[in-house]
């Protein structure tokens, strides 16, 4: 391993978190609508985390100064997977300075009687759940600028921005780990076949920093062309592209209460987890490639189906108030945890068993690969079905070889295994996850009003699959209106390390508990 | 109680699929089959076979390919 060299990139990083923050600053100030009596200290806990972003990084580039060679897959595997956890690590410093508050006890006429402030446990949450494009929050009450500043606030929003940004930018495309359709995905990148490897890379990675910064500035536009503050604005596109699901109102997006800013939300939540290379094909106008699509045409079957189903159970169910409203509830809602965001418009807690059921899964699903998608993503899942059917065929005919075609391109063997064995992994810790889980939070937890110990079962299950698929809201008792500060900071620091390994796809954050790794050759 | 159904019936398949029988809650240690629906019935009959013989010698009866003459 080439520590002076993981040293300097990584000192790069911090300095650039560092860098990010003073994006927040503006916000504190009256100028834009900040109250300086609450947003003082805010602003302060940024300036302070941003000098000692710097010193950090500045102390890893001079570790670092003597770096040489070049960056092979070990050290391009290990600086992704200590991005995530050093820029999470960094990212706790406004939360912690700031005094922000998960809440708090109030009296007579809602007069703050005892203020809870973010621990260290709650921070480290909230920051992975920013950056891993979660969305799962331990903050039960947002609106209070008095507990929670604006400046703090839009640093949570930023750091969805951020990591989207880093899983174009360092995963998908320096990386090519996009997916299983690694191979798939290199083919699709248009280009002079001679071009060496890097610059390659290179040109493929401005190409997805550009399309990603594109979809935030037009989502921003459109939301303030329908009423929202430019504060607002910006945090809900964050979100939005990058597939996060923090917003800046406890009712999430159902807070604006309009058809217009959900309708606008899900095609920008589904735009968001089309591989960016064909939206690429679709900006140099050949729009042809995009619905030739294998995967592009299954995830939007998949899409379709599942709101029809979703809409048709609820009606007959009765858990929506008519037509039009099923059709705008049940859309946004299955768009939002297919894609793995997590925004709310509708408690989907009362919706009936079988339209809950399918939202569970769905967050297995996720969205193309080479978006900002987390979850499985359903590429996979279509390698997965193929393989399974010749597997059958093979049973009775086991002297005929076939290769696995997805949508007419055969697929490497290797990639075929690939797939298989993320499935395995991918399951294995969602169960041992749940078991643990189940030991680790107490039933306590579920004695509350309107909460029920029965539910511990699905609700653990859920918690583990809204955090491992990047989804954010669960079932029961973290459903859209509630959120995960009841639970206990060994559960958070479980989930959160789930986060890490979802986003990642596992095993770039596997390798760095390999001693092997580290060593040199 | 219909705010278990969810664990219950990823209970049932669990213990139909694998040959257990009893399950949770519904099918619970001292509870039996006896109030789910004929169609129900039906499908778990299909998955205690198709645990039984190990998925693949129940799954390729359902393979046209396989009924066909070479």
């Amino acid at each position: 391993m080439n520590l002076p060299l993981l040293s300097k990139l990584l000192g790069l990083v911090a300095m650039l978190i560092g860098g990010s923050m003073a994006l927040s600053l503006p916000w504190a100030l009256p100028l834009l609508g900040g109250n300086w009596q609450h947003e003082r200290r805010g602003f302060w806990a940024l300036v302070f985390s941003m000098v000692i972003c710097f010193a950090v990084g500045g102390l890893m580039r001079y570790l670092g100064r003597k770096a040489s060679g070049q960056l092979f897959r070990k050290e391009a595997l290990a600086v992704v997977g200590l991005s995530w956890l050093l820029a999470s690590a960094l990212g706790i410093l406004p939360y912690l300075f700031g005094g922000l508050c998960t809440g708090a006890e109030r009296g007579e006429g809602g007069a703050v009687l005892n203020r809870n402030e973010m621990g260290m446990v709650d921070a480290w949450f909230e920051s992975v759940s920013g950056f891993t494009g979660t969305g799962a929050t331990v903050i039960t009450d947002l609106e209070d600028p008095a507990l929670v500043p604006r400046a703090i606030l839009f640093w949570r929003s930023e750091t969805h921005f951020l990591g989207g940004l880093g899983i174009m930018v360092l995963f998908v495309a320096i990386l090519g780990q996009g997916s299983a359709g690694k191979a798939l995905m290199r083919a699709e990148m248009p280009g002079p076949p001679k071009e060496v490897h890097e610059s390659r890379m290179q040109r493929v990675a401005w190409t997805f920093a550009g399309i990603y910064l594109g979809l935030n500035a037009v989502l921003t536009v459109l939301l303030l062309l329908e009423g929202m503050s430019l504060y607002d604005a910006l945090c809900h596109s964050f979100g939005t592209i990058a597939t996060g699901g923090f917003s800046t109102y406890n009712g999430s997006v159902g807070h604006f209460d309009s058809p217009v800013i959900d309708m606008t939300i899900v095609v920008f939540m589904a735009v968001s987890c089309v591989n960016f290379a064909l939206l690429y094909f679709v900006l140099i106008r050949r729009p042809g490639r995009l619905f030739s699509d294998v995967e592009f045409r299954a995830y939007l079957g998949i899409l379709l189906g599942a709101s029809a189903l979703a809409i048709g159970f609820g009606l007959y169910h009765g858990d929506f108030d008519g037509f039009a409203q099923a059709v705008r509830y049940g859309l946004f809602q299955v768009t939002s945890i297919l894609t793995n965001t997590g925004f709310g418009t509708h408690d989907f807690n009362e919706w009936n068993e079988f339209g809950r059921g399918l939202l569970f899964f769905l967050m297995f699903v996720g969205g193309c690969a080479g978006s900002t998608s987390c979850s499985i993503k359903v590429i996979r899942h279509l390698i997965l079905v193929r393989t399974l059917s010749l597997e059958i065929e093979q049973t009775y005919r086991p002297s005929v070889v076939r290769t696995l075609r997805v949508g007419g391109e055969p697929v490497d063997a290797e990639i075929v295994r690939d797939v298989v064995v993320y499935f395995a992994i991918f399951l294995t810790i969602v169960v041992l996850a749940w078991l643990l889980l189940l030991v680790l939070e107490p039933d306590s937890t579920w004695q509350g009003p309107q909460q029920n110990p029965h539910e511990k079962l699905m609700d653990c299950a859920s918690a583990v699959g809204a955090t491992i698929n990047g989804v954010g809201p669960g079932l029961g008792t973290l459903g859209t209106t509630r959120n995960y500060a009841h639970f206990q900071p060994a559960t958070k620091l479980l989930l959160s390390f789930l986060m890490l390994l979802g986003r990642l796809e596992i095993l770039p954050i596997l390798v760095l508990f390999s001693p092997r790794f580290w060593r040199a050759q | 109680m219909i705010e278990h159904k969810l664990i219950d019936g990823a209970a049932c398949v669990a213990a139909m699929l694998n040959n257990i029988g009893p399950g949770l809650g519904v099918i619970g240690a001292t509870k039996n089959y006896t109030n789910f629906t004929w169609y129900t019935k039906l499908l778990f009959i299909w998955l205690m076979m198709l645990g039984r013989l190990e998925l693949f010698v129940i799954l390729v009866l359902f393979v046209p390919g396989f009924w066909r003459t070479q």
